[in-house]
């Protein structure tokens, strides 16, 4: 079938990219300024245990030869070990991604929620005054910092009015849909204006295609004209600016998890940064980016379906 | 409203030369007549209030000096937590006594230049790149677009957090990490726009009458590009003024005493309850430096005709 | 109101359309890029609507189909297909008039059809739009329509994608949806410009095909005198918003009246033409808004006398040929001294 050929195509083009992930995630440890090792382990470290450190690392190594070392034990899952905690850096990074792909898909549906009416409201009349509204109030929301509109939602909205928790992950799907609502929508709020811009940016262009006008001239109502030709291919390359933004997106969870004190992926990655903890914060990087790459795919298996042409590219 | 077509959303006024030259060339085309009449009228405001905002804020910044009030890292222990409104402290005072205006005065002088300057090299960078790339295609081409791809595939933020740990918190270490991640998208923009242009018959042209390469780049490809590119700029900002402020937020921005908007919400998270002002204040000037920076690029892209 | 408007309006002709002006932009100050059009059209027959690109020939297409763009509109004049006010329709008439009364085929049939849409639904919308039918009758229709417009294994086809279809399958499965709403008109606008010359033959011959075949008229624009020879029984000159010269298709090509219809004429090149022959208009079409006000056409003609620069209008010449030219008997002495 044309879609699983797409999809496996579309599997094999990700393989350069992840290669390319992990040879950044790998330099990453070897742009720090002077030695990493005695950086990691701080000012007070022995000769001995950075000399230790320095061949658990590999890096008394030529570089090829640290790469490889790096790769063969990525693909056998081993993404090192954390200096503070000493534990598999892969697996304290599984055992808080729930939390975190929770923050992603619950964000990502808030963001459709607001954006696929905000953007047909606007473009149903060009230049009216709804246009301009969520035009403006969409500029305004691009600029507002999520860390900070974040700590305005705890305060006015967790605390002194009472309506949701202001932290935790809560339990149960029906807690984490309640307790996970203020960071999804920090976190949605920051992608919407993009998305919100892109569609509204693409509905006017569809609807001046030739193709609508065919359909204005079978007689056709503006509402069926709409509903059946616009959205359809004006959702198309909105699916793809979505993908795009979630890599926005995701770089936000990490915020919103401090302020909200989620403990996700983000927070380990801070905590891992506070204590210097190299493999913990090049682990995060690494599955983070294949998160990405991951939602990068399902966009165009999403585009595909909405749009024969995608799968013939 | 007239019987048949029907004018669109009440833009009035005479046609320009250019609206008759866009109908004279394809008399079906109505719509962009409404779209250029409605970009005259809109456009302008947006880019002048754009303009207003962010050069007072430059101006603030450059002058931070001579208007603020206090010495935006002098402590007064006696009057901490001064809520706005204290005299000799208009906007209050935080949690060691520093008065708010001054350390918002100078905050403006950190993030917003460094925002801006961080966009330099990127963005000469980066077009640059994209120009070379997508004009002369070949190897140079594919590697750089499997390097673009590669960077794009991280998630910004986070990619942009690991550089700034790795390579130690500072103005230099934003400028870096910005730089080394952030030209991409301007090789991208610029690399379609060049193949684009390169293929345009009248670069074929300029190319069999022998004129020298640097020279069509120079006065054909650049300035085609480089628009789309500018306006790009001024979104970017915006995006550049949110990760120094979280960064600032997170503890790994522009380190203390220098202040910065995002360090000063960071500060003010224990005092929400009583004093809420000590981060809202902080939150409203980067969301109209932003709003400043956004207002910029909506004018420049009404202006010049880009969509 | 005393008697039915088909009566009053349309005197029993299936398209009339008298003295329209379309304008773009604001009354006071825009400008009409169709100045004063009148043509009409009867069951059964071609007519063809030519003249250069800004000619206005396509925005007076629109104007019949009630499809001019968003900032176009008609300023004054009539037109009437069938017992519809096109100018003053409500919604309602509108829509009896868009699918229904009226079929529409564009010239772009790369862009004139959804890409994200099968093309059998989008046949089988447009029957649906203006009968009460299931959507099992309008697929069962949709199919016969695709069979009627040449189309080997019908129920197959249905099923395909636009993108998987060549220019010219495409431009009958447009030809199919302006049909679906059994329309009593077929507005063909430039129908086979951006198809290659074997292509526009086959698509040719279905449109004439089906005017004798189906009882319909069709009007077809087209800048192409050689498209509007093979195919027209009549032709509508147009110059500058305005039409200049209308008559029979033979008698048009070969004793035309108009001195813009001449210099047309004489810029097709055909097998008899030599390269001296052949020759382009010189100049070129006044700019919208620039339009003299006595003959558009003097600027570029070689046969205009001062008279010429005053205000001229449509006037019958002969039976059943009109022209806008004062100098028409002078052409006619000219061709026919070229005949002898």
């Amino acid at each position: 079938m044309a879609f699983a050929g797409f999809l496996v195509r579309r599997l094999l083009q990700a393989i350069p990219v992840v290669i390319g992930v992990t040879i950044v995630v790998f330099l990453l440890i070897h742009l720090v300024p002077g030695d990493p090792a005695r950086t990691a382990l701080g000012p007070h470290a022995t000769p001995r245990a950075i000399e230790r450190l320095h061949h658990e690392w590999g890096l008394d190594r030529p570089l090829p030869t640290q790469y490889w070392l790096f790769m063969k034990r990525l693909l056998t899952g081993d993404l090192g070990t954390s200096l503070r905690l000493k534990q598999p850096a892969g697996s304290l990074v599984v055992e808080r991604m729930p939390v975190t792909l929770w923050l992603i898909g619950y964000a990502t549906f808030l963001t459709c929620l607001l954006a696929v009416p905000a953007a047909l409201l606007a473009a149903s009349r060009q230049g009216a005054l709804r246009d301009r509204l969520v035009r403006v109030l969409s500029v305004v929301a691009l600029g507002i910092p999520g860390f900070w509109l974040g700590l305005m939602l705890i305060e006015y909205v967790a605390v002194d009015a009472q309506l949701l928790p202001s932290a935790g992950y809560g339990s149960g799907f029906i807690g984490h849909l309640e307790s996970l609502f203020l960071p999804s929508l920090t976190i949605a709020l920051g992608i919407t204006p993009l998305v919100i811009r892109s569609l509204r940016a693409e509905t006017l262009k569809v609807a001046e295609s030739d193709f609508v006008t065919t359909a204005r001239a079978k007689g056709l109502s503006e509402r069926q004209i709409r509903l059946r030709h616009v959205l359809r291919n004006a959702l198309a390359p909105s699916v793809a600016v979505l993908a795009v933004n979630v890599s926005f997106l995701v770089g936000g969870t990490l915020v919103i998890e401090q302020v909200f004190s989620l403990g996700g992926v983000g927070t380990l990655m801070l905590q891992g940064i506070n204590s210097r903890d190299f493999p913990v914060v090049q682990a995060v990087t690494l599955i983070l980016a294949l998160v990405v790459v991951a939602i990068n795919i399902m966009g165009d298996l999403v585009q595909a379906l909405i749009d024969p042409r995608v799968e013939a590219r | 409203m007239s019987v048949v077509g029907g004018l669109p959303n009440g833009t009035e006024g005479p046609p320009t030369s250019a609206e008759v030259e866009v109908e004279a060339r394809s008399p079906l085309r109505g719509m962009a007549v409404g779209r250029v009449v409605g970009r005259r009228v809109g456009a302008n405001a947006s880019l002048v209030i754009g303009l207003a905002i962010i050069g007072a804020l430059l101006l603030i910044g450059a002058l931070a000096g001579v208007i603020s009030p206090h010495d935006p890292v002098k402590q007064e222990i006696g009057n901490t937590l001064a809520p706005p409104g204290t005299a000799g402290h208009i906007l209050g005072t935080d949690q060691l006594g520093r008065d708010t205006l001054s350390r918002l005065i100078y905050g403006a002088r950190n993030d917003v230049f460094v925002a801006l300057g961080a966009l330099v090299l990127p963005f000469v960078f980066g077009t640059l790149v994209g120009i070379v790339a997508g004009y002369r295609g070949g190897w140079f081409d594919s590697v750089m677009v499997g390097v673009i791809d590669v960077i794009i595939a991280f998630p910004i933020l986070v990619l942009l957090i690991a550089l700034v740990f790795v390579l130690g918190p500072g103005v230099k270490t934003i400028i870096i990490s910005v730089a080394l991640i952030d030209w991409v998208v301007y090789a991208r923009l610029a690399r379609t726009a060049a193949r684009r242009e390169a293929v345009m018959e009248y670069v074929l042209a300029a190319q069999v009458g022998g004129i020298p390469t640097w020279r069509i780049l120079g006065r054909h490809v650049v300035p085609n590009i480089i628009s789309q590119s500018i306006i790009y700029a001024m979104s970017d900002a915006v995006l550049i003024i949110l990760f120094i402020t979280t960064l600032g937020f997170l503890g790994l921005g522009i380190p203390p005493p220098a202040s910065d908007w995002g360090t000063m919400i960071a500060e003010a998270q224990p005092y929400i309850n009583n004093q809420w002002w000590l981060a809202v204040i902080p939150g409203i000037a980067i969301i109209v430096a932003a709003f400043g920076l956004s207002l910029i690029a909506d004018g420049l892209a009404q202006r010049l005709d880009a969509r | 109101m005393a008697g039915s408007p088909s009566e009053k309006r349309g005197a029993g002709r299936l398209l009339a359309v008298r003295d329209l002006r379309v304008g773009v932009g604001p009354q006071e100050d825009g400008f009409d890029p169709v100045s004063d059009a009148s043509l009409h059209a009867d069951r059964g027959e071609v007519v063809g609507v030519v003249g250069e690109s800004g000619s206005g020939k396509s925005l007076t297409l629109r104007a019949i189909a009630a499809l001019l763009p968003p900032g176009v509109a008609v300023r004054s004049g009539d037109v009437d297909v069938g017992d519809i006010d096109v100018v003053h329709a409500d919604r309602r008439e509108v829509h009896r008039l868009r699918g229904g009364a009226v079929g529409m085929v564009f010239q772009e049939p790369m862009t004139a059809l959804n890409p994200t849409m099968r093309i059998g639904p989008q046949i089988a919308e447009a029957a649906r739009a203006h009968r009460k039918v299931s959507r099992v009758e309008a697929k069962a229709r949709a199919i016969e329509l695709l069979g009627q417009m040449q189309f080997t294994e019908p129920e197959r086809r249905y099923r395909l994608y636009p993108h998987e279809l060549s220019g010219g399958m495409r431009q009958r499965v447009v030809i199919a949806i302006a049909l679906a709403g059994d329309p009593e008109l077929l507005l063909c606008d430039e129908p086979t410009t951006a198809l290659d010359a074997t292509v526009t033959m086959r698509v040719l011959g279905l449109i004439t095909g089906l005017a004798k075949e189906l009882d319909i008229g069709i009007l077809l624009v087209t800048h192409d005198l050689g498209v509007a020879a093979r195919v027209c029984d009549r032709i509508v000159v147009m110059y500058a918003g305005r039409v200049v010269e209308e008559g029979p298709a033979v008698a048009i090509l070969r004793r035309p009246r108009h001195a813009y219809t001449l210099a047309l004429l004489q810029a097709v090149p055909t097998r008899e033409s030599t390269i001296e022959a052949l020759r382009a208009i010189p100049g070129s079409p006044p700019k919208v808004g620039e339009v003299p006000s006595g003959c558009p056409f003097v600027p570029r003609c070689t046969l205009a006398e001062p008279a010429c620069e005053q205000p001229v209008s449509l006037v019958e010449i002969a039976a059943g040929r009109m022209s806008a030219c004062r100098r028409h008997e002078l052409l006619a002495d000219l061709v026919e001294a070229d005949d002898a």
